[in-house]
C-alpha cells in the first residue's frame, strides 16, 4: 500500500491502495478459493469419467449385440429377459406411481390446508426418506410371503410406487405452485369476471381453463380485475409473480376481503349480474 | 399489421367495464362434477402414501416385536452375530422361538452405517459446493451447461454400477495407491491411529464411504448449482461496487443466500448414503460382529446386511433371522427419521437466519 494514503475504514474496501486496489492477501484468498472450486470440479470430474470409462472399456470388447435379444440360459446368454423385465417394471410403476402421485399432487396444491395438508406432506416426506431396501423387505415379508404372491411382478411394482410416489407428489405440487401462477393469472385476465368468479368459488374450473387459455392473453383496459385482492395478486405490470400472492378461496385474509367487498351472502356471479361490482 | 398513432387510439373506457358472464349457470352437477368430486377423488388418493407408510411401519413392528422382545435393549449395544446351532432342536425363550445360543447385535452395522454416512458427506459436501462454484460462476455458459448435463446424467446411473466400478476400479485403486500412503506417514496417536493399519485389497471402510461420496456428490452439486443461480444479481453486484473481489462476492453473498438450501441438498444426500445398499454390499467387504477398529478394515451397514443376508435368513426354520432383520431394518428406519428431522430442524434455523449478514459488516 502506498505510504501516506488515507486509509478507508469498515466495509470490503479496506485496505485498498491509492489505486483502487486490494492488498495482496485478497487477491491471494480470491486465487486460492476459485482454486479449490477448480481442484473440486476436477475431483468430481476424474471418478465420474473413470466410473464410465471403466464399465465401458470393460464391457466393449467382449460386447455382441446378440446380449439385447439372446434369454438367459444356464451357462450364460443374453439379457433379454432382464431388457423386458426391466421395461415392465418402468411402464407399470409409471402408469400405477403416476397415477398416485399426479393426483395428490394436485390435491395438495390445490386444496390441502392447515395441519390435515401438513399431516400429508409430512407423511409423504417421511415415506420418501424410508431407504429402499427398508420397503423391499416389507414388501417382501408382506406380499411375496404374506400374501404367498412370491417373487413376482405385482410384488415389485407395488414395492417401486411405494418409493416413488412421493417424488411425483412432491414434483407435481411444486409445479403447480410454481410455474403456472401467471397462467392462472392469465386466465383470470382474459376471462375477466367468470374467472373472478371461479377463482373463488370454483378453484378446479380455474385449474383446467388455465392452459387452453395460454396461447390468448391480452390485456385490455377493460380486463382489469376489479377486486384489490386480486388486482394484489396479478402480474400485469410485468412483475415476477409470488406463489404466497396466489388468491385461493381457503386463504383466510384474501377470502375475508373477498367477501367484504362482494358483501355477504351474496355469490359473485349474482353479485355480477346486479352491476354492482365495480372495476 | 398497422402501426397506431396515439391519435388513432380508441378513447380508454370512463365508466365500468361491460360485465361479460361465460359459461353454464351453475348447477348442482356442474358443482358436484367440477368442484366436489375432483376434491374427493384426488383426497382420497392423496392418502395413498399415509397408508403405505402405515402399513410400513406395522408390518415392520409386528414382524420384528418378538425379536425385539428376545434381544432386548442390549441389541443396540452387542457386538455379536451369531446365528446359533441350526441343528439343535429349536428353544422357546420368553415364548419367542428361537435356535440355540442365537445371539445378534447391531452395534458394528450402525456404526458402519452412521462412519460410511459420515465419510461420504465430509467428502462430498465441500467438493459439491466448490463445483457448483465453479460450474456458476467461472465456467462459459456452454461448457457450465455441459457439466450440468454430465452430473445429471451421473446422479441418474444406476448404484449398482458404481458398486461394480468400486470393486474392480476404485478398492485396488485406493488399496495400492492411496491408503499404504495414508497409513504408513499417520502419527500412531489415539484417534489419527484409526487412520493406520492394514490397509486390505481395496475394500472397507473408506472405500465405502469413498464410493458413497462419489454417488451423492452429482446430488448435492446438481442441487447447489440450481441453487446458485437463483442468488439476485443485484447484491451482487451491489457487493461488486463496494469493492469486493468475486471470489468474496461468492463468499459473503451467493454462499449466505443459499445456505438453507445447501443443508437441504446435503441431508439428499445423507438419505441416499444411509439406505444405499446394493453399491455398500459389493465394496465394503462384509464383516459382521465388529466395529471397524481402523478405516481399511471390512464392514458392512445395516441396509446391505439385509440384502446379503435375507435369502439365509429365509433357512432359518424358526424364522427368528428373519424377525431379526426386521428389527435391524426398525433401527434403519428410526435413523433414517431422527436424520430428516434433525436435519429439518437445522434447514428451519437458517432458513430463519437472514440470508446475508446485513448489520454485522462483511
Amino acid at each position: 500500500m502506498a505510504t501516506g494514503a488515507p486509509k478507508p475504514s469498515g466495509g470490503p474496501s479496506e485496505g485498498l491502495d491509492l489505486y483502487g486496489r486490494p492488498p495482496w492477501s485478497r487477491v491471494a484468498k480470491g486465487y486460492l478459493g476459485w482454486g479449490l472450486c477448480g481442484l473440486a470440479l476436477l475431483l468430481v470430474a476424474a471418478p465420474l469419467v473413470s466410473v464410465l470409462w471403466g464399465v465401458i472399456g470393460r464391457a466393449l470388447p467382449v460386447w455382441h449385440w446378440s446380449v439385447l435379444t439372446e434369454r438367459t440360459t444356464a451357462t450364460g446368454g443374453g439379457l433379454a429377459d432382464e431388457i423386458l423385465g426391466t421395461l415392465e417394471i418402468v411402464v407399470g410403476v409409471g402408469i400405477i406411481a403416476g397415477f398416485v402421485g399426479v393426483l395428490s399432487g394436485i390435491y395438495l396444491a390445490e386444496y390441502a390446508r392447515g395441519r390435515f395438508g401438513s399431516f400429508l406432506r409430512g407423511a409423504s416426506e417421511i415415506l420418501a426418506g424410508i431407504p429402499s431396501i427398508v420397503l423391499g423387505y416389507v414388501a417382501y415379508i408382506a406380499l411375496g410371503i404374506g400374501l404367498h404372491w412370491d417373487f413376482s411382478l405385482a410384488s415389485a411394482l407395488i414395492a417401486l410406487s411405494a418409493l416413488t410416489v412421493p417424488y411425483i407428489a412432491k414434483a407435481t405440487e411444486s409445479a403447480l405452485r410454481s410455474g403456472n401462477i401467471r397462467w392462472r393469472n392469465r386466465a383470470f385476465v382474459v376471462h375477466g369476471r367468470r374467472v373472478h368468479q371461479l377463482w373463488a368459488d370454483r378453484p378446479s374450473d380455474a385449474y383446467v381453463c388455465q392452459l387452453p387459455d395460454l396461447g390468448r392473453v391480452r390485456l385490455q383496459p377493460g380486463d382489469v380485475p376489479p377486486s384489490p385482492v386480486l388486482r394484489r395478486s396479478l402480474h400485469i405490470d410485468g412483475d415476477r409473480p409470488r406463489a404466497d400472492h396466489r388468491f385461493t378461496p381457503d386463504s383466510e385474509h384474501d377470502a375475508a376481503q373477498y367477501r367484504k367487498k362482494l358483501g355477504p351472502g351474496l355469490r359473485p356471479r349474482a353479485r355480477a349480474r346486479t352491476g354492482t361490482m365495480s372495476a | 399489421m398497422a402501426i397506431m398513432t396515439p391519435g388513432q387510439l380508441p378513447p380508454l373506457p370512463t365508466g365500468p367495464p361491460p360485465i361479460v358472464l361465460e359459461g353454464a349457470p351453475a348447477s348442482p352437477f356442474r358443482n358436484f362434477s367440477q368442484e366436489k368430486l375432483p376434491r374427493w377423488v384426488t383426497g382420497f388418493v392423496a392418502t395413498v402414501p399415509v397408508m403405505a407408510l402405515l402399513a410400513v411401519l406395522a408390518v415392520l413392528f409386528w414382524k420384528a416385536y418378538p425379536a425385539i422382545r428376545y434381544n432386548g435393549w442390549g441389541f443396540l449395544t452387542r457386538t455379536t452375530w451369531r446365528p446359533g446351532n441350526a441343528y439343535a432342536n429349536p428353544v422357546k425363550t420368553g415364548g419367542v422361538l428361537h435356535p440355540v445360543a442365537v445371539s445378534y447385535g447391531a452395534l458394528p452395522l450402525v456404526a458402519g452405517t452412521l462412519e460410511t454416512s459420515a465419510i461420504a458427506l465430509i467428502l462430498a459436501v465441500p467438493v459439491s459446493v466448490g463445483t457448483a462454484l465453479a460450474v456458476v460462476e467461472k465456467l462459459p455458459r456452454r461448457v457450465s451447461n455441459a457439466a450440468g448435463l454430465f452430473l445429471e446424467v451421473i446422479a441418474g446411473v444406476p448404484s449398482v454400477v458404481f458398486g461394480l466400478w468400486g470393486v474392480l476400479t476404485f478398492g485396488p485403486f485406493l488399496a495400492h495407491h492411496v491408503s499404504p500412503f495414508v497409513a504408513d506417514h499417520m502419527p500412531n496417536v489415539p484417534v489419527l491411529d484409526f487412520f493406520r493399519g492394514n490397509v486390505g485389497y481395496g475394500e472397507g471402510l473408506l472405500a465405502s464411504g469413498m464410493v458413497l461420496a462419489i454417488m451423492i456428490v452429482p446430488i448435492v452439486a446438481a442441487t447447489t448449482r440450481d441453487l446458485l443461480r437463483t442468488v439476485p444479481r443485484l447484491p451482487k453486484e451491489g457487493a461488486l461496487a463496494l469493492g469486493m473481489n468475486d471470489w468474496e462476492v461468492v463468499r459473503k453473498v451467493s454462499l449466505p443466500w443459499v445456505r438453507s438450501g445447501i443443508i437441504g441438498a446435503a441431508v439428499l444426500g445423507l438419505a441416499r448414503a444411509l439406505g444405499e445398499t446394493i453399491a455398500v454390499a459389493m465394496v465394503s467387504g462384509t464383516i459382521l460382529g465388529q466395529v471397524p477398529p481402523n478405516l481399511y478394515e471390512g464392514m458392512s451397514t445395516i441396509a446391505a446386511t439385509i440384502a446379503q443376508q435375507l435369502d439365509g435368513a429365509l433357512s432359518d426354520g424358526t424364522g427368528f433371522e428373519v424377525r431379526t432383520l426386521a428389527e435391524f431394518a426398525l433401527v434403519l428406519v428410526v435413523i433414517t427419521l431422527l436424520t430428516n428431522l434433525g436435519a429439518r430442524r437445522l434447514v428451519s434455523k437458517a432458513a430463519a437466519a437472514t440470508a446475508l449478514p446485513v448489520g454485522r459488516g462483511v
